[in-house]
């Protein structure tokens, strides 16, 4: 028989203030007495329950109702036994399983099995009999597979599903829950409660504290207010839920308005006397509430300095979401365009793809968006940094012939698809391009094409030349090669020309005169050999981290879901024999040109040319992993799986690797 | 329906049920400690065993300097430097821990009910299995220099067993005042270091000479010669284990009293 009694209970939290947690001033203080003893003694009582009496008879369903801070988590506690009560009894009878915290006790890098162990060691049960149930739990969770990976990657509602599988995987006889059941999905929720009026039904006890007036109604039968450490209502729990949403208890407005809450405790004359309960009435006690209501007044002042602030952030985060959008919607509208775009393009494409006895692949979404530009990167021979050069006052090189649709291994593009992605490209702002060179904003890349934000992201100019070279060197044909071979048979000097052009838009020179050598070099003083080695280590590094806190938009997700560098990315696709000809046909004039543009730094792409084949030489095994992963997942794309399957198979490749390396 | 409640239970009698509960859940405090070495050494190719390399590394750098500086054998003193040391360390390792007993076991304590004696127990037995990694060195030290090691060696177990029992109490009233005085492992990890440099570690005992007898003020001492002289063939001094039980019972004692009236309280601490 369970059941639970708690008489007169009350719970003091002494507060220590600084002063008191310190032995030394404590120490000062007993010799000094006087002042100081004041200052390091200022501990203040805090009533977080008062005077609490309450039974808990068997297969009672108890739902606890309150605001923030009314005491709820801390009856729990006092219910599991955590904490000892300062005045009263608790008392109770059964074997009690709590679930305060979902996290406790697990180790974000053991797999979801691991923890089951884990967690159940916490809840005193031993591991071997835990490995018993293991099987049981796993499949009420129903997390299949994703119980052999970390939890680090599991999301809050499964986790909600481990430690709820785990908790009732012996009958508790009294079940303690905190609020964070909700994070469950509706499916879980009615297994959870199956699973528990199983328990119920067994004589035993529910103590659920939650905001969801649905989850409580749905599965307690009994429920209580605490209002300040109180018990303020009691009974029937859709009574209670009445009562509490009615608002008798809660003056104007629903009780879960945060911006509410600090006005009425403030305005109220009913808040106020509790309060001064809260001060053990010991010893100086009017001081001690003179100070008690400062400190309130001072919170609540915090409080709703912090609404305020939460407001102004929600509102640029609508912005912002708001202009993420927008470009969503264009370059959907974009990719989109076989299905819903410009129809009599359309069908002028598909009627000359017949013509041509072609079929015209439908085009979608973002994943499309994504092939579509690594096609036109591939097909040309070029970078992104290329695309961007060509933005800037070439329009040319990337020749398109707009009569034929381009077949690749990707599927097939309409050439005013393949034009109207030009034209996008080919788009930055000069303003968003100065700004992104200095400290970058979050989110500012929203507003720029993608491939150009991302070249210009590469600040290091070797960092730049690097991913230039592997990139150019796949686009070639020679992608066998290694990348030492590759780097040093690719033209070196595409990349510093981005940062003559960076460097011409900030000083304001005009346009960018071979002759004057200061162009170059007055803004973008000779790189160090320490610096060469710095930005060779940091190329993949900053390439990640740099897109994945920068840049929201899907292409740079999924670049960063698949673990690519973005130079990964225009790895060339297909390498057909045809479109290598057209490839290193289109990319001659981009390198004739550059070439011609950059007579100077001949000696520093020199030395950066042999510190990479040294480091490349010192890892070559990481450098052909990473392109045989790639390799692997690019034929899958090729094949037309899905991003999520990709996925998959990716974090297998990987775990097979790790699980290679661990040997 | 009305019930009467039992009546309530003394601060004393929780206190020795936490101790004894504790104690019987040896497998769920030694599967923590591991997962705490588990965890420390993640990634690490040799894992705990760096401890024993770099143990390794600091007896041979102070052996061979020392030995100079004291003029002493190098055959004498590298043995009874490298037991020392290695003792020295699971000693004051498990006084820093100590300090942290509780403070880092704030995430469970607060969540789920346990006794509170297991993190004692945690924390020494983690520093056990540190313990057994850094003693790997004493044999072939013992071997290479052939110190004369007799029956006496057995004594270690006993002197092993005072130790364990010191490491609970330890642990257990360090942990509480530095969960109440957050500035206490501070001023015992600087405490610590001065004890070092005045316990005959890496200088020899009778180098005192007359002052040698007032070795028996330092309790520290009496822990590690316990341990140490039976390692090295000697029998260790009389006052040790005078010294080391008294310790160990006013210890014992003066914990049981302070965990009894305090343990409650060191949730709202923490």
């Amino acid at each position: 028989m369970a059941f639970i009694r708690l008489r007169n209970l009350s719970v003091e939290f002494p507060i220590y203030q600084g002063g008191s947690q310190s032995l030394k001033k404590m120490l000062v203080a007993a010799t000094t007495q006087g002042n100081l003893a004041r200052d390091a003694m200022d501990r203040i009582n805090v009533r977080a329950l008062h005077d609490v009496t309450l039974d808990i008879e068997d297969g009672d369903r108890l739902g606890l109702i309150g605001l923030n801070g009314a005491g709820k988590t801390t009856l729990l506690r006092v219910l599991a036994g955590i904490y000892y009560p300062s005045q009263g009894r608790a008392y109770s009878s059964g074997k009690v399983s709590a679930l305060l915290d979902v996290s406790v006790g697990l180790n974000p890098e053991a797999t979801g099995r691991e923890n089951i162990i884990l967690r159940g060691m916490y809840m005193n049960i031993h591991p071997r009999e835990m490995r018993s149930l293991v099987d049981e739990i796993a499949e009420f969770t129903e997390l299949g597979p994703y119980l052999d990976m970390p939890t680090r990657t599991y999301s809050a509602g499964m986790m909600v599903r481990l430690g709820f599988a785990v908790s009732t995987c012996i009958p508790p006889e009294i079940l303690l829950m905190d609020e964070w059941l909700s994070a469950g999905d509706a499916s879980f929720l009615d297994k959870a409660q199956k699973r528990m009026e199983r328990f119920v039904g067994s004589s035993s006890i529910l103590v659920l504290a939650s905001h969801s007036m649905e989850l409580l109604r749905k599965w307690c039968n009994r429920g209580v207010i605490l209002r300040h450490g109180r018990i303020v209502a009691h009974g029937a729990i859709a009574d209670v839920i009445a009562a509490y949403t009615g608002n008798p208890l809660q003056p104007a407005g629903t009780a879960r308005e945060p911006d509410e809450i600090p006005d009425h405790r403030d305005n109220t004359p009913e808040w106020r006397e509790p309060e001064r309960e809260f001060v053990s009435a010991t010893a100086e006690t009017s001081e001690l509430v003179h100070r008690l209501d400062n400190a309130v007044g001072e919170r609540n002042e915090f409080l709703r300095q912090r609404d305020a602030a939460l407001g102004e952030r929600n509102e640029l985060l609508r912005q912002r979401d708001l202009a993420i959008g927008l470009n969503n919607l264009q370059s959907d509208r974009l990719a989109r365009y076989a299905h819903r775009g410009d129809v009599t393009a359309r069908r002028a494409a598909i009627a000359s793809g017949a013509r041509a006895g072609r079929t015209i692949a439908p085009i979608a979404g973002t994943r499309d968006r994504i092939l579509l530009f690594l096609y036109l990167a591939g097909a040309g021979g070029e970078t992104l940094i290329d695309i961007l050069i060509r933005n800037i006052d070439t329009k040319d090189f990337l020749v398109v012939d707009k009569t034929e649709t381009f077949p690749s291994g990707l599927g097939t593009w309409s050439p005013l698809g393949v034009e109207k992605a030009l034209a996008r490209l080919q788009r930055p702002q000069i303003e968003d391009v100065r700004f992104l060179w200095g400290p970058y904003p979050p989110g500012i890349g929203s507003h720029l094409p993608k491939p150009c934000t991302y070249a210009i992201l590469l600040r290091d100019p070797l960092e730049r030349a690097i991913s230039h070279h592997r990139a150019l060197a796949a686009v070639l044909g020679k992608a066998e090669q290694t990348l030492e071979d590759a780097v040093l048979s690719c033209h070196p000097h595409a990349p510093l020309f981005i940062d003559n052009y960076m460097t011409r838009i900030l000083s304001g020179v005009p346009a960018l005169d071979p002759a004057q050598s200061s162009a170059t070099t007055q803004h973008h003083p000779r790189v160090t050999s320490s610096e060469f080695e710095r930005a060779a280590r940091n190329l993949d590094d900053s390439m990640l981290a740099g897109v994945a806190n920068q840049f929201d938009e899907t292409l740079i997700l999924l670049a960063n879901d698949l673990c690519w560098s973005l130079s990964d990315m225009v790895y060339k696709p297909a390498n057909t024999a045809e479109s290598n000809a057209h490839a290193a046909e289109t990319a001659k004039p981009v390198r004739d040109k550059i070439l011609e543009w950059n007579r100077f730094d001949i000696a520093l792409v020199e030395r950066a040319r042999a510190h990479l084949a040294r480091r490349i030489a010192t890892y070559p095994g990481d450098f052909q992993k990473d392109l045989a992963l790639f390799r692997k997942i690019n034929a899958l794309f090729q094949q037309g799986a899905a991003v999520e399957d990709v996925r998959r198979v990716e974090y297998e490749l990987m775990l097979e690797d790790s699980a290679k390396a661990g040997d | 329906m009305t019930v009467d409640l039992p009546k309530p239970v003394s601060g004393t009698a929780a206190a020795w049920a936490d101790l004894v509960e504790g104690m019987s859940k040896s497998w769920m405090w030694s599967a923590m400690a591991m997962q705490d070495i588990r965890m420390r050494y993640r990634g690490s190719l040799l894992g705990p065993f760096w401890l024993t390399i770099s143990m390794v590394i600091m007896v041979a750098a102070m052996g061979m300097i020392y030995a100079r500086l004291f003029h002493m054998e190098i055959t004498h003193y590298l043995p009874f430097l490298t037991v020392g040391l290695v003792i020295w360390n699971f000693v004051s390792t498990v006084i820093i821990e100590g300090c942290q007993t509780f403070l880092s076991a704030q995430n469970i304590i607060t969540q789920v009910r346990m006794p509170f004696s297991i993190h004692a127990w945690r924390t020494v037995y983690r520093n056990l299995i540190v313990l057994a990694h850094n003693a790997v060195i004493v044999p072939p030290v013992l071997i290479i220099f052939s110190v004369p090691v007799g029956w006496t060696v057995v004594f270690i177990v006993p002197a092993l067993v005072i130790l364990t029992i010191n490491g609970i109490w330890i642990s257990i009233l360090l942990g509480m005042i530095s969960a109440r005085y957050r500035d206490v492992p501070p001023i015992v990890m600087s405490l610590v270091q001065v004890i070092f440099f005045v316990t005959p570690i890496f200088w020899p005992p009778d180098a005192l000479g007359t002052w040698m007898q007032a070795l028996a003020l330092n309790p520290l001492f009496a822990a590690i010669d316990v341990m140490r002289a039976p390692l090295l063939g000697q029998s260790p001094l009389v006052y040790s284990w005078t010294v080391l039980l008294a310790a160990t019972a006013l210890g014992c004692v003066g914990t049981f009293v302070l965990f009894a009236k305090f343990r409650s309280r060191i949730t709202y601490w923490i």
